[in-house]
């Protein structure tokens, strides 16, 4: 796409947030497991 | 540190004359500007350029560069379509309409800008025999229709 010399920097800012995330915004990152307390071996 | 509060100081990067130069603006809203697509097998329209496809209702998101290259192109006049666009092309061209916003690097004829979000699509033009109406009344219901 042909779109010639820059002629101007632009900071557009929308009146509102987009709908939808960004597609490349990474997801989070999944919560660590919970470890949970070794489970004390039963008396015989 | 933001990589742009340096250009000013560093020489040796060849987007800081550009810089300089160019003011940088400041406003509210959004821009309305056109683009063109390879419609793809699958009903999807992608980037003719780097095959990236373009989902329903997402936002497409590269940060444009002063002295660079990149960032979601757009043209502020309807393109012409000069067909076949290369020898080899098969593949029918979506036409259509994004909105841009964030960072955006104004040229002579079109912009790269940070964010785009596809708003409609407006003609699409095949090489071979095709029904480009009802592909483009699919590829609206596709994109558009509430569901």
């Amino acid at each position: 796409m042909e779109i010639g010399d820059p002629v101007r920097r632009r900071i557009v800012i929308p009146l509102k947030e987009p709908i939808t995330k960004p597609i490349e915004e990474p997801s989070p990152a999944p919560a660590a497991p919970t470890r949970r307390p070794a489970k004390e071996p039963e008396k015989v | 540190m933001n990589p742009e509060a340096r250009q000013g100081s560093d020489s040796s990067n060849p987007s800081a004359g550009l810089a300089s130069v160019l003011s940088t603006g400041i406003e509210v809203g959004e821009i309305t500007a056109w683009r063109i697509w390879r419609l793809g097998k699958d009903g999807m329209v992608y980037s003719p350029i780097v095959n990236m496809p373009w989902f329903r209702g997402e936002v497409m998101r590269a940060l444009p560069h002063l002295g660079a290259e990149d960032g979601i192109y757009a043209s502020k006049t309807r393109p012409e379509m000069k067909w076949p666009p290369s020898p080899r092309a098969s593949w029918p061209l979506v036409v259509g309409r994004v909105l841009l916003w964030g960072i955006v690097i104004e040229h002579e004829n079109g912009y790269r800008a940070e964010n785009a979000r596809i708003i409609g699509f407006d003609d699409i033009v095949s090489w071979s025999t095709f029904d480009a109406d009802a592909a483009l009344a699919l590829l609206c219901a596709r994109y558009f229709r509430n569901t």
